[in-house]
């Protein structure tokens, strides 16, 4: 059964309509990823899942049960974490601060835990548990974002361009963290500029176009299909 | 002489600085200045003074019934005047224009309830005093002051150490990502709009108690200091309020005992713009804010 599922979802922006009609679905313990070029919709799909936006039309479901236009803290409550585009992580809090916020919904001993399995994963994080999150560079930013989305133990994470801006060791490292939370049970959904690396880490994507799916299969096929390409993966395509 | 007036500043100052959390705290959640502060400030001292005189309550049964009261004024004030403007994504200056009609609004309904002369507020602590340095210290004023200073830090401990303190913090830094830990924005909203306010009738109260008489515009004058130590001390920073409350409370009291009493407001403000051309963040702000 989908552990999520959008049936004609459409979000608009005053008169702008950013998103017209979209139907995704994500298997539990899935890596789903989302590509699409700049201003396709992306961003909008994930914060509308996330409660931030509201759908003017369209159902969005979680573990079958109607989530559309509830409070973003009701559905981080369920089980989705969002890591957003741009880290959007506290600036003048610690970075131990930062992901004791993240497990704001669960009690003391269960963030503890988690904590633990985060820096074990990030141990960059651990070592700098005590350093203002605003003074970490940008690809310790992203892992602390990442992380903190991790502290509330979500069934579904939703990934915001993990990878925007960092260098590419770096990239590779974000991607193996997203598949050792994968393989820890958690069930993902990525957004991701670089379409290659996106779905080389994914099961399945979805290619969205000026607000539309416009193709929807399996990775390796997409990694295949001239159409991406052409369009995503450029000139390079023996790699 | 000049001890004197050190001590008579940080009386007043200690009320300033809890009046000025009101803004700062708003600031900090908004992103913008809530002028109808001042006049929350008067509503507390006059509810204490209601259910003290005109009800016989217990004097502090009545401060803690116009501590409580003037919370929920606080929270009904941000849903009438504000949440509604917040929910359609007005810009930052359309609310700080309904936070000033909120202020007139009050303003006139306590000079229509209780009419607009000046009231009595009755001797409630014995105004005993200890001579230190040859200066006169009344018990009121210790207590005024240690009053202050016990609630200002133990709101600074609570927003640094606990959990609906850091949320308040996040929720500062940034709404969204607040939202997305799970953090109920609109309960944060309410309970800072609560502590703010409630603090502000413990200060009206207090300065009700000290000069012994109040009016429906003490709130004007208090509003704009509290305001102005809020901004000389870095609004959104609490501590700032702290420093900037005692800063304003000293300069002024120190300008009216060599100056001339007269003067004491306007040197209040010429040192801010002073202090702030030196240093627009304020004393402690860390940098220049972009929000209105
Ligand atoms: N707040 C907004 N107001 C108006 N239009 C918006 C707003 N946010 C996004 N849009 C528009 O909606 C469309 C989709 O934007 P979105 O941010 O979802 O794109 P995206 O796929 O995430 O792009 P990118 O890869 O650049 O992050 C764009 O045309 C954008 O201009
Ligand atoms: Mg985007």
């Amino acid at each position: 059964m989908a552990i999520l599922k959008l049936t004609d979802v459409h979000i608009s922006y005053g008169n702008i309509k950013a998103v017209k009609g979209i139907n995704l679905e994500i298997n539990k313990g899935e890596i789903v990823t989302l590509i699409g070029s700049n201003g396709a919709g992306k961003t909008t799909t994930m914060n509308t899942i996330t409660g931030l936006l509201k759908p003017f039309k369209g159902k969005i479901e979680f573990k079958g049960r109607d989530i559309t236009g509830k409070n973003t803290s009701e559905i981080v409550k369920l089980g989705i974490s969002l890591a957003p585009e741009g880290r959007q992580v506290f600036p003048r809090m610690t970075v131990i601060e930062n992901l004791e916020l993240g497990g704001y919904t669960r009690t003391k001993s269960q963030i503890i835990e988690t904590l633990g399995e985060v820096f074990d994963l990030f141990p960059r994080l651990r070592e700098r548990k005590y350093q203002e999150a605003g003074t970490l560079s940008g690809g310790e930013q992203q892992m602390l974002a990442i992380g903190r989305a991790m502290m509330a133990r979500p069934e579904l994470l939703l990934l915001d361009e993990p990878s925007m801006g960092l260098a590419p060791i770096i990239v590779e490292l974000v991607l193996k963290a997203i598949k050792k939370i994968n393989k820890l049970g958690t069930t993902i959904l990525l957004v991701e500029q670089n379409a290659r690396m996106a779905l080389m880490t994914a099961d399945r994507g979805y290619l969205l176009e000026t607000g539309k799916i416009v193709m929807a299969a399996n990775a390796d096929i997409l990694l295949h299909s001239d159409k991406i390409i052409k369009a995503y993966l450029g000139e390079n395509k023996e790699d | 002489m000049l001890f004197q007036q050190l001590i008579n500043g940080l009386t007043l100052g200690s009320t300033y600085a809890l009046t000025a959390v009101g803004y700062s705290m708003v600031f900090g959640i908004l992103g913008l200045v809530n002028f109808s502060h001042g006049s929350v400030y008067t509503v507390g001292a006059f509810l204490t003074l209601i259910f003290f005189t005109a009800l016989k309550f217990n004097f502090f049964v009545s401060f803690l019934l116009s501590i409580i009261l003037t919370g929920l004024l606080g929270i009904l004030i941000d849903r009438i005047s504000l949440y509604p403007l917040r929910k359609r994504n007005a810009p930052k200056v359309t609310s700080l224009i309904s936070t000033i009609g909120v202020s007139i609004f009050l303003q006139n309904l306590i000079m229509i309830t209780w009419g607009s002369e000046t009231k009595k507020f009755p001797l409630v602590i014995n105004r005993g005093s200890i001579n230190l340095f040859g200066a006169n210290i009344s018990t009121l004023q210790i207590m005024i002051f240690s009053m202050c200073i016990v609630l200002m830090v133990s709101l600074n401990i609570m927003i640094q150490k606990t959990r609906v303190g850091k949320a308040m913090r996040a929720t500062a830094q940034n709404s969204k990502a607040a939202m997305l830990m799970g953090i109920n924005i609109n309960a944060i909203i309410m309970i800072t709009f609560f502590m703010g306010s409630s603090l502000a009738s413990v200060a009206g109260t207090m300065v009700g108690m000290y000069y012994q008489t109040i009016d429906p515009y003490i709130g004007y004058m208090a509003g704009l200091k509290a305001f102005a130590a809020a901004v000389l001390g870095g609004i959104g920073v609490l501590p700032g309020a702290i420093v900037g409350g005692l800063s304003i409370g000293v300069i002024e009291a120190i300008a009216a005992g060599y100056l001339n009493a007269g003067y004491r407001d306007a040197i209040a403000f010429a040192v801010l713009v002073l202090m702030l051309i030196v240093k627009p963040s304020g004393l402690l702000g860390k940098q220049a804010s972009k929000k209105v």
